[in-house]
């Protein structure tokens, strides 16, 4: 029991200490890539550019008359260029939030070494 | 042996090549242990927000004295203790989600899933140990059952230690709630079998590790991502007689508990399904607009149609339970070909909830391609024909139509199809929506009953532009599932608990009585009803007890349901004694038609025929009617529930017509069996109807059911069906005088008499044929003194006592006795003798209250009564 004890803190403590940067840069790293494709992917999914992009030359508002094809075709490339740079702010957003979490540790180590012993 | 070869030894289950098993166990050891961790966890995350918290304050401090901020390129404290905050903040996340990656799942693989009991040497790739995927509840429940038996030092964890640990299971506290049971019913049992219990150093041994493996294997099978406390009190009460016993032993059997354990397992279903279904509904447009914004403004159709799909995504329609083949059919059609279809099944069996699992499918686009992004719109045909008397509906049919043709994205819902069949003025609605159906541009989701399509749907245009999909009365099963799911609803409102037994007899009870209307709807409306009324009699949460739904339906229909209580046990076991109240002699058919009723009413009576089939033979005027009369009165509580019908009315072959009547018209027979029944039907001197009518009543002997004109169904289960005939009646006299024995007169009655007037099947039909005798001199006498009981009971209102001597009362017997008529002459006797003498009296002389009426022999006297 005792003993049990004893290797259950040190494993929990010491082990798991050693152990957390391994796990940041491996099952961490891949979490954390998974969780912000899976909040990518919900956006995406919400703003629609591939039903925007299968439609593009189908009319909208079901006017179908030459002109207002023209009209349609013209507003849906807009629309769907307005999405895409949404949709690339948030991929840029959600990039940044994984270079976050890469250099995290790294940066952190760095400025306990260099500000209290540089 | 080795350590694999010890795995090999344990009970689990293997799961896709990993090997599930109870590694640790439950002891005081592990239990300790997992304390331990539990509060060394907590303490490392504290010190970790601790470090956090104190090295942000060590930063701020450690900023210039103007507060402003040093510069990163040179070193500085300031910088350095905010690294150690990071760092510290990056060791919490770390441990946060490497917890959460150590809490395993069962696999959710629905399909190709190899789940068996592993037989030594088989290849085994992974272990991984039960105790990890068990839920904190189901954990703490056998920690309790090993605390248990540690405590009784007791040998080993077995079936009742497991049962006292689930005690503490939210889980098991429904499955008591919803069985309306309490432990102390089972507790000194419970303690018996306890102290039973073989005592020893306590093992979690090899009965309760094949209890976990079971309750892994069936959450598995229930794609349970974690073993609950409900899958482990399934497990042991499979695997215990004893538990199956005690449970027993108070009235809840083997079915009860499967079907409450499947309560809770569909309730949690029920739960994840709407999670899952929250989140989809976020992606579902709710506007009239598509995704592709190919749609057009509809503000016609908007106007005489409801969105399904939008009161969906809101959340306001109930989810579809079972009818799985019909939404396969459904789908299918509408996959294969754009097919219109037409749901057909009676009102309430459930084609409104079919049609809302429909929208809730697309609400989460798990439909066939040709519904994805669409709408689910139901038409109000009222809205549409209603206005200015039906002028115009065409126009506006068709205008509603076109608006769906333009739009593009909406699927029309229409309910009862048959009302567009044959609108007066010549308007037909259904033409236009056949021929807008044919253009092809869209289809449409009709729902009609089984009397409407045969009516008015199959051989219209619209008939052959439908598929039909039969929806038919969900059997008790589905149906008590389908009122689980809806239950919830309905006791928070009315502050009401119903039992798993209260949920059942909403289903058996309404099923066996309530026969205009079908299942589910007729359960849930008495649900409904049933809670509201419950609900006022008290503050406080209450419980529907079997009893209260009993006693409403018998509000509902005169049907006398409830439990046979202890008085009325009494009344049904002294039966005879209380008609011969009423009918003189004729000991045979009273004793036969009271233990007829005795077998109804205990619920021995077979179902799916009537109560009971009599036919009673003798004389006229020998009491027949009077115990059809009296059989109303103590089974179904007053004369008036018989439904008498003369059978020399009924002579021609056309007069089934008038009994059944046709299309248009109620019959006399159904629609008084309709409005009542619960009654006797007496069928008078039978012998003279004609022979088609007597088929007639062979089918309802036989079935207990009779098809009416317009098509309806009639229930006869709850009748008494009893026929007179004086057929054979010149026989019985002779045998009488004879002095034959019943047995005789009836294998006479049955072999000779009554060959020619009814077949040999019809006879067989009924439950009893009973022979009326004629009466003796004896019984006209007990007969005249009970009619004279009523004079004394009429005079008694106007507080006038009478009374008659013996003489006189033989007297009027033998006046009122003719053998041809029976004791009929002497209802006429007594009124000319008695009764317009004692009116007389009452005219002539001044008769007081406290006044005495004799009658003698020689006529009627006053007594006047002593002055006070």
């Amino acid at each position: 029991m005792q003993t049990g004890l004893i290797t259950y803190v040190v494993r929990e403590v010491i082990v798991g200490a050693v152990y957390a940067p391994i796990w940041w840069y491996t099952r961490g790293l891949l979490e954390a890539f998974k969780t912000l494709a899976k909040w990518f992917r919900a956006y995406a999914r919400s703003l629609a550019i591939g039903v925007w992009m299968k439609n593009l030359f189908v009319p909208m508002y079901g006017q179908r008359d030459w002109q207002s094809r023209i009209i349609s075709v013209f507003f849906r490339t807009i629309v769907i260029c307005g999405k895409s740079i949404v949709l690339l702010i948030w991929a840029c957003t959600l990039g940044g939030l994984f270079v976050l979490y890469l250099t995290l540790p790294i940066a952190a180590l760095y400025m306990i070494t260099y500000h209290f012993y540089g | 042996m080795d350590d694999l070869g010890k795995i090999f030894e344990e009970k689990g289950v293997l799961i896709d090549g990993v090997f599930w098993y109870v590694k640790e166990g439950f002891g005081s050891g592990a239990r300790r242990m997992r304390k331990i961790a539990h509060v060394l966890n907590r303490l490392i995350d504290a010190v970790g927000i601790i470090v956090f918290l104190s090295m942000s304050v060590g930063a701020y401090f450690a900023l210039p004295s103007d507060r402003s901020f040093p510069v990163l390129t040179e070193p500085h404290p300031f910088y350095g203790w905010i690294g150690i905050a990071l760092l510290s903040l990056c060791y919490l996340v770390y441990r946060r989600r490497y917890a959460a990656s150590k809490q395993l799942r069962l696999p959710m693989t629905y399909e190709h899933l190899e789940l068996a009991s592993p037989n030594g040497g088989s290849v085994m790739s992974k272990t991984r140990s039960i105790e990890a995927i068990l839920t904190a509840d189901a954990k703490a429940a056998i920690e309790e059952a090993q605390k248990t038996a540690e405590e009784a030092k007791h040998a080993a964890v077995n079936d009742i230690h497991l049962f006292v640990g689930l005690l503490t299971s939210t889980d098991v506290h429904t499955v008591f709630m919803r069985l309306g049971i309490e432990f102390t019913q089972i507790q000194d049992a419970v303690t018996r079998r306890l102290w039973a219990e073989e005592a020893g150093q306590t093992i979690f041994g090899s009965y309760a590790k094949g209890v976990l493996a079971d309750a892994v294997r069936s959450s598995v099978e229930a794609h349970q991502a974690s073993v609950s406390g409900i899958e482990i009190f399934s497990a042991v009460y499979v695997s215990s007689n004893f538990l199956q016993d005690i449970f027993d032993s108070i009235g809840v059997t083997k079915t009860d508990i499967e079907c409450v354990i499947d309560w809770v397992r569909v309730n949690e279903r029920l739960r994840s399904r709407y999670e899952d279904f929250r989140t989809a509904a976020m992606y579902k447009p709710t506007k009239n607009m598509d995704r592709a914004m190919t749609a057009v403004a509809t503000p016609f159709l908007d106007k005489v149609s409801h969105d399904l799909t939008r009161s969906a995504v809101r959340g306001a329609l109930p989810f579809l339970v079972g009818r799985e083949r019909e939404m396969e059919n459904l789908l299918r059609s509408i996959e294969g070909g754009r097919q219109s279809i037409v749901l057909v099944g009676e009102r309430g069996v459930g084609k409104e909830a079919i049609v809302a699992g429909l929208a809730e499918l697309m609400v989460e686009e798990r439909v066939p391609v040709v519904l994805q992004d669409k709408r689910l719109v139901v038409l109000d045909i009222p809205v549409i024909v209603s206005s200015a008397g039906g002028n115009g509906a065409e126009e506006r049919l068709l205008y509603a139509m076109r608006e769906v043709a333009m739009t593009g994205n909406v699927v029309v819902v229409i309910p009862n199809i048959d009302q567009l069949v044959g609108t007066e003025r010549g308007v037909d609605l259904a033409a236009v929506l056949a021929s807008e159906l044919d253009k092809g541009y869209t289809f449409a989701i009709c729902t009609t009953t089984t009397s409407g399509y045969s009516a008015k749907i199959e051989r219209s245009v619209l008939g052959s532009k439908l598929a039909t999909i039969a929806v038919d009365e969900p059997d008790d099963i589905l149906a008590i599932r389908v009122i689980q799911s809806q239950i919830g609803a309905i006791e928070n409102t009315h502050k009401v608990v119903f039992t798993y037994q209260s949920v059942r007899a909403l289903v058996e009870l309404s099923r066996r009585y309530i026969h205009e209307s079908f299942l589910p709807e007729k359960a849930i409306t008495l649900a409904r009803e049933v809670a509201l009324k419950k609900g006022k009699t008290a503050k406080d949460w209450v419980r529907v007890a079997v009893e209260d739904i009993a006693e409403l339906i018998t509000e509902k229909t005169h049907i006398p349901v409830e439990a046979t209580k202890e008085e009325e046990k009494a009344l049904l076991l002294n039966l005879e004694e209380r008609m011969h109240g009423r009918v003189i002699g004729q000991e045979e058919a009273v004793k036969a038609v009271a233990a007829a009723l005795r077998r109804a009413r205990a619920d021995l009576r077979s179902d799916g025929r009537p109560i009971a089939n009599f036919l009673f033979l003798g004389p006229t005027g020998v009491g027949k009617t009077e115990l059809a009369k009296t059989t109303a009165e103590a089974y179904f509580g007053s004369e008036d529930a018989m439904i008498r019908f003369d059978m020399s009315e009924y002579q021609e072959s056309t007069s089934v017509y008038k009994l059944i009547g046709d299309t248009g018209n109620g019959g006399l027979l159904t629609e008084s069996v309709r409005k009542r029944p619960f009654a006797i039907v007496l069928l008078d001197e039978l012998e003279k109807a004609h022979p088609d009518i007597l088929n007639l009543f062979l089918q309802v002997m036989d079935d207990g059911r009779l098809t009416d004109g317009a098509g309806r169904t009639i229930d006869f289960t709850n009748v008494i069906l009893v026929a007179t005939s004086n057929a054979g009646s010149a026989y019985i006299q002779d045998a009488v005088k004879r002095g034959d024995s019943s047995a005789v007169m009836k294998e006479h009655l049955l072999e000779e008499e009554l060959k020619g007037v009814y077949r040999p099947e019809f006879l067989n039909r009924f439950d009893g044929v009973m022979v009326f005798k004629p009466l003796s001199e004896e019984d006209v006498i007990a007969i005249t003194y009970l009619m004279l009981r009523k004079v004394t009971a009429r005079l008694e209102i106007k507080g006038i006592q009478f009374r008659a001597s013996d003489d006189a009362v033989y007297a009027l017997a033998k006046k009122g006795y003719d053998p041809k008529f029976g004791a009929r002459p002497l209802r006429r006797v007594i009124q000319d003798d008695v009764d317009t003498a004692i009116a007389d009296v009452l005219l002539r002389e001044d008769v007081k209250r406290r006044d005495t009426i004799v009658l003698e022999q020689d006529g009627v006297h006053l007594e006047r009564a002593e002055t006070l």
